[in-house]
Order: structure tokens, then sequence, then C-alpha cells
């Protein structure tokens, strides 16, 4: 009986195989390594010795610890502000838009940028606003300001990064929220229409309303990526700037690969991913988002 | 692109007559989203094409001054970018082949409920769905070195080869096939590869494709794997060779110190693979987006 069913499944155990092996080495053992040296101290001729929670408590003693939690949240709290209401206004502004080709070339070309990586953004940008002769620069000299190097600059770092991101990402989410526009039934306008409603009435009292489930899931999408910025900074920090936007993923990254201490790069990160889920589930909760999407 | 699922709730191009000052006003808010976009991106195109002369002189660059390709040539030949482009080509390639393969199969199995392993595959996948990868970036690194796995490509193929998002979605396309083909091939002696290879895979190229696309630009902008498991110049990816030359600065062309139009030249070069895809994006990816986020 059991060689029956072996024989029956067999092919299916084979097509099974990878995502079982690849979730257990990559997924799972990682994590369960990553508890397990959480709790070590590594020696000086290799391997480690057992030291509880010390590793998480010399964590939450580190003031860079605190200090890049909170670039984290103020960083990912900007992106998200700028995130989700720079597109909704953009995608209605689409949507009132009486040409249909020029709204077609809006959306590509705002698009574009969000296939970018980190490392192309940065690129570009680097140059754009290069204090000698970069494109920003050469705008503000003629309006006589100027020149300021917005990347080297503790003040302007944190707005820049936030800025680039709603730069990269806008287009995208613009697309979200227009596809749920362009769902809406049109009956509803044409209702509003022959009632006397104004333009902007039927954008506050029709479009908006009717858009909250679709901004309460492009803010909860933005939120899962909240905790889990790494490119954006490590690619855009440098001497000057670390201190003010470093954050928690670069702290991770920093204590593990640089300082090579192991154990207090996993506590850290463990910390924050705990703390990062629960957060994220109590949101869920709270917005009922479930409910919304399946209605 | 994308111009809604069916479009119906869409203002319509409108006679002259109608058109107020408010239209012209999106008419502006269109123009200045346009040319916030396209701007940087022109800037960086005319410097890559700008001779060394033209593209140290400060002024406002958004058309090549005096049109040369010696920062091309540069970037490709002295700073030997075609290196880290063909890695990359590699294991973009090799990588979204597998990922498609191993997600697919898996999805597949999930299909039977009777399936001894069914309810582990599923419960894998929805931890490995809750576990960011950043958070485990550290002890992934030790996994990789553990496996000997530093400085090979595979590290690279192997990374995100199968994903919980990939598995969901192409098992909702497989769903959709009605159980009675299974039954009639199984009837027919097929076994269970050539059923998924013959029915299966076929009925599910929309999502394949929205899969394909996803992982193509994923891969090709892979940063945070190759920046942990690649110290080897020679094996090194183009988002890594990229931020040496573009961001940080640090690459030098022999004696000389690399120019805008070097750096934009790789630059434009890093974005040439998506310029490629992007018709094929605007066709599946997009409603690969709004298909996801709001489930209709």
């Amino acid at each position: 009986m059991n060689r029956l069913r072996l024989r029956k499944y067999s092919q299916l155990y084979l097509m099974a195989l990878p995502a079982l092996i690849y979730f257990l080495v990559f997924s799972i053992y990682p994590v369960i390594q990553g508890l397990y040296m959480s709790t070590q101290k590594p020696l000086l001729l290799g391997g480690g010795v057992y030291v509880g929670l010390e590793n998480y408590r010399s964590v939450l003693q580190d003031s860079m610890f605190w200090q890049a939690l909170v670039n984290t949240l103020v960083l990912s709290g900007g992106m998200i502000a700028l995130g989700v209401s720079v597109p909704l206004f953009i995608a209605i502004a689409l949507h009132e838009l009486p040409f249909a080709p020029l709204r077609k070339l809006t959306q590509t070309v705002i698009y574009t940028p969000h296939l970018f990586s980190w490392v192309v953004v940065g690129g570009i940008w680097i140059q754009v606003l290069s204090p000698d002769g970069g494109l920003f620069n050469e705008l503000l000299k003629l309006v006589g300001l100027g020149p300021v190097h917005f990347l080297a600059d503790t003040v302007w770092i944190k707005p820049v990064l936030v800025l680039l991101s709603t730069w990269k990402g806008m287009g995208y989410n613009a697309v979200i929220y227009y596809a749920a526009i362009s769902s809406l039934d049109p009956q509803i306008y044409e209702a509003a229409t022959v009632d006397g409603a104004s333009r902007w009435q039927k954008i506050s009292k029709l479009t908006l309303p009717l858009l909250m489930p679709t901004v309460g899931v492009v803010f909860l999408l933005s939120a899962v990526g909240a905790l889990r910025i790494f490119d954006q900074v490590f690619i855009l920090r440098n001497a000057a700037t670390s201190r003010t936007i470093d954050v928690v993923m670069t702290y991770v990254y920093d204590k593990g690969m640089r300082e090579f201490r192991l154990g207090e790069s996993t506590a850290a990160s463990f910390m924050v991913t705990v703390v990062g889920l629960l957060t994220l589930g109590f949101l869920r909760k709270a917005m009922n988002v479930d409910d919304v999407e399946t209605s | 692109m994308a111009s809604g699922k069916q479009g119906q709730n869409e203002a319509k191009t409108r006679p002259v007559s109608q058109i107020t000052l408010v239209d012209w006003i999106l008419v502006l808010i269109m123009v200045g989203l346009i040319a916030l976009t396209a701007a940087p991106l022109l800037n960086a195109l005319a410097l890559s094409f700008s001779s060394n002369m033209a593209a140290i002189q400060p002024g406002i660059h958004l058309w090549p001054k005096e049109w040369s390709t010696v920062g091309y040539r540069i970037a490709w030949r002295k700073l030997e970018f075609w290196r880290p482009f063909f890695n990359s080509l590699l294991v973009t390639t090799v990588g979204s082949f597998l990922h498609m393969l191993a997600g697919s199969m898996a999805a597949y199995t999930m299909l039977h409920r009777d399936f001894p392993l069914r309810r582990t595959v599923v419960g894998l996948m929805f931890f490995s769905m809750t576990v960011p990868g950043e958070a485990i970036m550290v002890p992934l690194y030790m996994v990789n070195k553990q496996l000997g796995l530093l400085n090979t490509y595979t590290s690279l193929i192997i990374a995100g080869m199968v994903s919980g998002f990939t598995i969901l979605l192409l098992f909702n396309y497989f769903r959709s096939v009605p159980g009675s083909l299974m039954e009639a091939a199984r009837l027919d002696g097929a076994g269970d590869f050539l059923i998924f290879t013959k029915v299966f895979l076929p009925v599910s190229k929309p999502g394949l494709a929205a899969v394909g696309l996803f992982q193509i630009v994923g891969r090709w902008n892979q940063f945070r794997e190759p920046l942990l498991y690649i110290t080897d110049s020679a094996k090194i990816t183009i988002q890594i060779a990229l931020r040496q030359i573009a961001v940080l600065d640090t690459a030098t062309s022999g004696t000389d110190i690399v120019l805008a139009n070097t750096r934009m030249a790789t630059v434009m070069i890093g974005v040439s693979i998506l310029v490629f895809i992007f018709p094929f994006v605007q066709k599946h990816f997009v409603q690969g987006i709004v298909l996801g986020a709001t489930k209709e």
C-alpha cells in the first residue's frame, strides 16, 4: 500500500523537490542559524560561546541602533506619506485630463523609473545634483542660488532620499490608482452629472471615497517595505551623511559584514523583523483590509 | 499603457469648445510630470554621448554638445564593462528560467489534495513569504559560505529561485483548468510531468510571462546578493560595476579619472535591457501589478 502511494506520486515528489529543498536550505535553515548566531559570542580561534540574550542587550544599549531606528521611521514615514498621496493626486489628474494620448504618454513616462535599480537612480541623480555643473545646480544658478551639495549635506539628504523614492515609485502607484478609478461604474458619474454636480464635487464626493479601499492597499504595500529599506541608503550614503540616514538594515549589514559581529547583527535584525511583523499584522486587522479586498 | 481593465470609466477627448481653464492646468501638470521624469534621463543620455571636453563643461546638458561615443568605448573596453554585462545576462537568463520552472512545478503539486507533501510545501511557502530577505541577509551569507557558493554564479542564480508569490500566482492559473482534463490525460496513461508540460503550462502562458518579466527586471537589478556573495572582480554583476563607476567614482581608466560621459554611458548600458523588454512590460507586467494589488 505504502509503496503503491509512493509510486503513484513519484513524479510529484520530484516536482516538489526543488521548492522543498530551497525553502529548507535558504529560508528555514538561515532563520534557525540566525537565531543560533544571535545567542553566540565568537571566540578568537573560531567557534563561539553561548551568551544568552547578551547580544540583544548590547544592541539595545547601542545608540547607533536607536539612531538607525529613528532614521528608518523618519525616512520610511516620509516615503509612505508621499508615496501614497502624490500618485493619488496624479491618478485623479490623469482621470480628469480630457486628452487620451497625453494621458497615455504621461503614464508611460512616469512609470519608467520604477524599472530602474537604485544604483541606476543613484548614478543619474548624483550627476543631476552634482554641485559642479550638475543639471539642478545649473538651474539654481539661473535664479541666483546655490550651488548646494545635496547629497553630502546632513540637512538636505533626508528630504532628497524621500523625494527620490517618490520620483522612482510614483508611476507605479499611479497605475494602481488609475486602474481602480477606471473600473468604477461610469453610471454613478453620469447620475452625478445629471444632478448637476460640479467637477470638484465629483472628485471629492465620488472618486476619493470610492478609492479609499485602494488607498488602504497601497498604504499597506508601502508599509511592508518600511523597515526593509536598504539599497537606496546603502548606495547614496557617504562619510558625511551616514549618521543621518543609516537605517536598521544598513546597521545590520555594517555590524555583520564590516565588523563581523554576527551575534549583534542577527539580534538586531530579528528584533526589528518581529516588531515589524507584529505592527503589520495589527495594521491589517485595524484596517480590515482582508474584508475590503474580497468584497 | 494600462488604460484600465475595462476602461469604461474614462474621460473622453472632448471638442475644443468644452475645454476649460482647469483642463489646461491639468495639461501643464502632465507636462511638468513628464519633464520631471525625463529631464534627468535626458541629461544622462546627452552626457553619455558627449566628448570628454563637453562632458566636463558646466551647463545644462539635455542634448549632446559634441557628439561622441568615447564614453561608451572607455566604459566597455578600458573599464571592461562588458564583463559584468555578460555576467548579468547569464545570471538573469538562467535564474529567471529556473525560477519559473521550480515555481510552476511546485504550484502543480499543490493541485493534488491527497499528495502527502502538499501541506509541507504550503507551510514552508507561507513561512518563506513572512520572513523578509533583508532580515536574514547575514545568515544567508553564512549558508552560501558553508555550501562553498561564495564567488560563484550559482549563488546568484539560487538567490530567490523559489518564491511563494510566484507559486500562488501560477496556482491560480492552474486551478482554472477543469479537473476532467487531467483525468482524461491520466486515463490515456500520461504521467504527472507530461500532464504538467502539455496541459498546464500552455494554459498559464500569461501568468508565466508576467512572472518571467518580473524576474528578468528583478535579476538584472539584483544588488544585495552580488554585494554580499561576490568579491572576485571577474565575476561581479552589472549593478555592482555600475556602483563602482557611477556612484563611488572609484574606478579609473589607466591614469585618467572617469569623466561624466563614461559614467553616464555605464548607466545607459545598465538600463539598455529594460528598453528592450519595456513593450512587453506594458502588456503583461502592469496587468500583473493591477491584478495583484486590487485582487479583481
